[in-house]
């Protein structure tokens, strides 16, 4: 999931890459990948993917969360948060479901608030 | 200058391809242009006849549809004059250099003609730096310090020396989307023991409506088809919807 590069996101997606430091309130329309340093907040629509080599301090608000990396901030995961082995997260999380992998960090409250949210089928 | 009957269509040609290596091409492109009655007013580009000058002469004559026959550097230098018009553009690739055709779903030579008779059209975004348009993408080589400020919310820093480009349509980038792409590629680094290179990062790529890019210290180039069009810091934003073009079914977009 870390391992591609550019090529391999879909078009509209964001990537924050190794070498690119993001300051400020990011607001994606797509899937958010961050590898590189993110200071402020990230918000999507969609997913987030942060990477084992980045280093974010910021909150963030998206549907699916996936944490490799360190994280200084807030999470609220509408969907499901998923920190993985070697995560460090300092800050609070939200979300409907969460896995944490052997080996993740995870300092601070965690609110569960159910089933998340499904997509309602006509 | 040839003159034909019909007005409709305006076709200009670039001086680059007033070669004798396309003249035959250029005359099956005639032959077939009169068999699909699609002949007008054929200009060709020379140091007296600008570009620009052909396009506003065009206009002047009421051309519904100029087709610019020649290379991808001709596409965007044609985009200021175009941009601001509500004429219809169609492309017959010619040249060294026709990527931007290809995208566009438009085939070599005289195969073009066919699409242009088809006449599938789509509205394109444009970028536009400092009231200058362009169709595919502008790049900064070798940025060393260098800040964006994208819509006004967030910055982006390099941190290792990088190129950038701001991409529209190529490549890269959706020419319908409403964005532009800032991708930022980290220079390879060379390796201190051991042959060839690495890259050591991964691209970055940030959707973007407009921004602002600002070099520390002295000013940097910014370019466009590899000339130098402006210099920075300079601001660049999407045009959307702006240029309507005939493209051919095998585009790269929707």
């Amino acid at each position: 999931m870390f391992k591609g590069d550019a090529a391999s996101t879909k078009q509209g997606d964001t990537v924050i890459g190794g070498a690119v430091k993001v300051e400020g309130n990011f607001v994606g329309e797509g899937n958010v990948i961050v590898e590189g340093q993110l200071q402020g907040t990230l918000k999507t629509k969609h997913n987030v993917t942060i990477g084992v080599s980045a280093k974010v301090k910021a909150n963030v608000e998206a549907v699916d969360v996936l944490l490799a990396g360190e994280l200084i901030g807030n999470i609220k995961a509408t969907g499901k948060l998923i920190l993985k082995a070697g995560a460090k997260l300092h800050g609070n999380v939200e979300t409907s479901m969460l896995s944490v992998e052997p080996g993740a960090i995870l300092n601070g409250k965690c609110t569960m608030s159910g089933a998340p949210q499904q997509q309602e089928e006509n | 200058m040839t003159q034909f009957s019909a007005s409709m269509y305006t076709y200009i040609v670039e001086a680059a391809i007033n070669d004798k290596k396309y003249e035959a091409e250029l005359a099956r492109i005639e032959s077939r242009l009169i068999e699909l009655e699609m002949s007008g007013r054929i200009e060709k580009l020379t140091i007296l006849k600008s570009l620009p000058e052909a396009i506003k002469d065009a206009l002047r004559n009421h051309s519904e549809t100029i087709v610019l026959i020649g290379t991808d550097r001709m596409l965007n230098s044609a985009m200021s004059a175009l941009a601001e018009t509500a004429v219809t553009v169609g492309i017959i690739p010619l040249g060294e250099e026709t990527i931007m055709a290809m995208t566009l779903g438009i085939p070599y030579g005289v195969a073009a003609c066919d699409v242009l008779s088809a006449r599938i059209t789509a509205t394109l975004d444009l970028g536009k730096v400092n009231n200058r348009y362009f169709l595919s993408k502008l790049s900064l080589p070798e940025c060393k310090s260098i800040t964006i400020d994208c819509d006004s919310k967030f910055q982006i820093s390099a941190l290792s020396p990088a190129t950038i480009d701001i991409a529209n349509f190529g490549e890269q980038g959706n020419p319908r989307d409403g964005y532009l792409d800032v991708i930022v590629r980290p220079q390879e680094e060379r390796r201190m023991f051991g042959f060839g290179r690495r890259n050591f990062s991964r691209t970055s790529v940030f959707p973007v409506k407009k921004l602002t890019i600002r070099s520390g210290g002295e000013s940097m180039p910014i370019m466009s088809d590899g000339e130098t069009i402006i210099k920075t810091p300079a601001t660049v934003e999407v045009a959307p919807r702006k240029l309507k073009v005939i493209v051919g079914k095998q585009r790269s977009f929707s």
